[in-house]
């Protein structure tokens, strides 16, 4: 008993210093770090704006804090300010430093953070490293990598990209479905293919989701099987991509569900808000 | 006679030995999923799905009884979340103060033909309103029936196929709703339920139904509280999560699949503990129909919550919480090591009966034995400390590990109140958990009396 007492002594003590350890980093993260990056934002905003330049940042701390300003301004940029933003991000070495993230970390996190900046950042720098990462052991890390390069719109290797969302849509669903609703603009065809000869039910299923939103017709027969679906989650899903669809098949279905009395009363509602705007 | 004295310590030791090598399993598995699921998510994952087109509606029903001073914030805040599609659902429980005018003059109500989805049951409906404006929000104006009959008869009138149940005085971040969200998005096909982690929003500053500012509470007991709910929601939620074992999804916040409560027969307006009524009723129907599905917890969707701040209050809340437990347990006893109920009846519900139930009589048993054995002379001074402090040691490691392990709500930022948890982790034992066990004692001894949901006592007055 005595031994089992010291041992937890022991424990108790490790875990104080680890919690003020903790607490010394995690002041840093949202103190000062956070005062620079706000810095550097303004920083990287004002030489977008006035198509200036920013210097290529000196030391770790300082390439960190440029990449963690230049993240946070990329999702709210869009246009030629966003396009100004990608070239100072590959002129002051941004681009460069993700992609050897991309490449060299042994840590999964790491590189799954990496190949999802990289889709941000819409750099054609990256688009090698990002069909490199398609091969990555780590799932998540493939599926973001497909996405980057949809997004930046380079399908050289569109066979491969499919293979992972066949094989990796479950592991980060909601990076396949972003990435599927970029090739469903790019290369439609191919997502129907994986939409009608996916081995993966729920490949399958987001490849007709996102065919759906862009208003492509052929995604028709996969989700009028998802309204007959009991499960109110997937058929109320299935009404507003019909709804996105539009036409004839669209008309006929959302009435067969409005007639139907046996359909959820809510799924019937939004169908009659459907037919309206279809209509 | 020192025989019997020998067998009772040993069933005791096991007893304890279970709880503290499960305590101990339960941090690691917590630590490590959090870990992985901080791991997982991507900087522009919740981007994605606050834009995406085809997701989901979610309806927020909120149980209204005399609400009047912060219903219209809460509202405001809810419809003004971080995702696509949300809808309100208001249900006026027979409010005496002026919950219902002060929704009616805010939001421009008018009566509303909107009929009931299902067939849940609730006291009689007066009225449902809606606004004249394009604003997603639905008031079911209906009788007195208590916290599950309202929330009842807001599931019947919300149009989404996911329901959010939670209080009106809760506030939730600008991104729970799209955290929450994900399992159902990733396993659309299986997921039907799922709760987020509560923290406490006595410590935090709160301004029009929004979280300005994050911080542990300044009051004693709130901070004590702070420290079980983060042992709760961080450690054996998640835990239990993860091994498809979890018995309860908070009626603070949960979303659920709307067509299984229904099916499943809504919240049983009887219970006190409706919550964990109905998380066992669900599992209990979809073990039954042999349906797959998966009830989990999302640790980074946060929802605050206020908790009592008085001793008065608290009395209240656990003789409320711990008949519940009671009265559920009963009813469901059917469920016990039963094989069709798998983890649940091997494990969640007899853990819930043996060391959530009865752990206060076996703490009084506990000490009694020790009292005994310093009598007879079994135990001497050394002995007994030692005793003690292992007693003490097997809470605090796991707390402390739980604090270091896993992100702890609104906790990051103040580190002196961080400091008072950690001292409060470390005295809980000695004085807090004590007193909430005398309260859970009493229940089991004094069945008979009432217990009422009453209000919460707020030392500080909602910002506006």
């Amino acid at each position: 008993m005595t031994l089992a007492a010291i041992i937890l002594a022991g424990l108790i003590l490790a875990e104080l210093v680890a919690l003020v350890c903790r607490r010394n980093w995690v002041h840093w993260k949202l103190g000062r770090r956070q005062t620079l990056v706000d810095d550097a934002i303004s920083a990287l905003a004002d030489a977008v704006v006035a198509h200036g330049d920013v210097e290529p940042p000196q030391g770790r701390v300082n390439r960190r804090v440029l990449r963690l300003a230049a993240l946070e301004l990329f999702p709210v940029l869009a246009g030629s300010s966003r396009e100004r933003l990608t070239r100072l991000a590959e002129s002051t070495g941004l681009v460069h430093d993700v992609i050897r993230t991309l490449q060299r970390s042994p840590r999964a996190y790491a590189r799954r953070t990496a190949a999802d900046e990289l889709a941000e950042i819409r750099s054609a720098e990256a688009a090698p490293a990002l069909a490199a990462g398609l091969e990555d052991v780590d799932p998540v890390v493939r599926v973001a990598c497909v996405r980057g390069l949809a997004w930046l719109g380079d399908l050289t290797e569109l066979r491969r990209m499919l293979q992972v969302l066949d094989g990796d849509s479950l592991r980060a669903p909601s990076e396949a479905e972003s990435a599927m609703l970029a090739l469903a603009r790019a290369a439609p065809e191919s997502l129907v293919e994986l939409e009608q000869s996916g081995s993966s039910r729920f490949a399958r299923r987001l490849a007709a989701l996102a065919l759906a939103t862009v208003g492509d017709k052929r995604a028709m027969p996969s989700v009028l099987g998802e309204l007959a679906e009991e499960n109110v989650l997937l058929s109320s899903v299935a009404v507003r991509a019909i709804e996105r669809v539009g036409g004839e098949d669209a008309v006929a279905s959302l009435e067969h569900v409005l007639a139907d009395g046996s359909r959820d009363v809510s799924l019937r509602r939004q169908a009659a808000r459907a037919l309206e705007r279809v209509r | 006679m020192t025989e019997l004295y020998y067998t009772l310590v040993a069933i005791l030791a096991v007893y304890f030995f279970i709880y503290v090598a499960v305590t101990f399993v339960m941090v690691i598995v917590a630590g490590l999923v959090t870990r992985r699921r901080r791991h997982e998510l991507l900087p522009s994952t919740l981007r994605e799905i606050m834009r995406a087109e085809l997701a989901p509606t979610i309806s927020v029903c909120i149980p209204a009884y005399n609400e009047a001073a912060v219903v219209v914030d809460s509202i405001r805040s809810l419809l003004s979340l971080d995702y696509p599609r949300v809808e309100v659902v208001v249900a006026n429980d027979g409010s005496t103060d002026t919950t219902l005018d002060v929704l009616r003059t805010e939001f421009g109500l008018e009566p509303s033909n909107r009929s009931p989805l299902g067939e849940l049951p609730h006291q009689p409906v007066r009225g449902v309103y809606e606004p004249r404006a394009p604003i997603s929000l639905v008031v079911v104006d209906k009788d007195n029936g208590g916290r599950a009959d309202a929330l009842n008869a807001a599931i019947t009138y919300a149009n989404g196929p996911l329901v959010l149940v939670m209080d009106a005085d809760e506030v939730v971040s600008n991104d729970t709703l799209a955290l929450a969200v994900r399992p159902f998005l990733a396993d659309p096909f299986r997921t039907v339920a799922v709760g987020a982690t509560l923290g406490l929003a006595n410590g935090c500053r709160i301004v029009r139904g929004r979280i300005i500012e994050t911080g542990r509470p300044r009051q004693i007991l709130p901070l004590f509280q702070a420290v079980e709910y983060d042992r709760s929601f961080r450690v054996a939620r998640i835990a239990s999560s993860t091994v498809h074992a979890m018995a309860i999804v908070s009626g603070g916040f949960g979303l659920l699949r709307r067509d299984v409560v229904i099916e499943a027969g809504g919240y049983d307006v009887d219970s006190i503990g409706e919550d964990f009524d109905l998380t066992l009723r669900m599992h209990r129907f979809l073990r039954d129909r042999d349906v797959p599905y998966r009830i989990g917890q999302v640790p980074d969707a946060l929802c605050w919550t206020l908790v009592p701040e008085n001793s008065r209050v608290l009395h209240r809340q656990r003789r409320r919480w711990h008949r519940g437990l009671w009265q559920v347990l009963s009813k469901e006893r059917g469920m016990l090591f039963r094989p069709r109920y798998g983890i649940i009846g091997f494990a969640a519900v007899p853990w819930a009966f043996l060391y959530e139930l009865l752990n206060p009589v076996i703490v009084v048993v506990a000490t009694l034995t020790i009292i005994l054995g310093i009598v007879v002379g079994i135990i001497g001074w050394q002995l007994l400390l030692l005793i003690a402090f292992i007693a003490w040691a097997c809470t605090v490691v796991p707390t402390l590990g739980a604090f270091l392990m896993t992100d702890s709500p609104g906790g990051t930022k103040t580190g002196w109140r961080n400091l008072g948890a950690v001292l409060a982790a470390m005295s809980a034992e000695m004085g807090y958990q004590w007193l909430t066990m005398a309260y859970r004692l009493e229940t089991m001894l004094v069945p008979r009396r009432r217990v009422a949901w009453g209000d919460m006592e707020r030392s500080v007055p909602p910002e506006l």
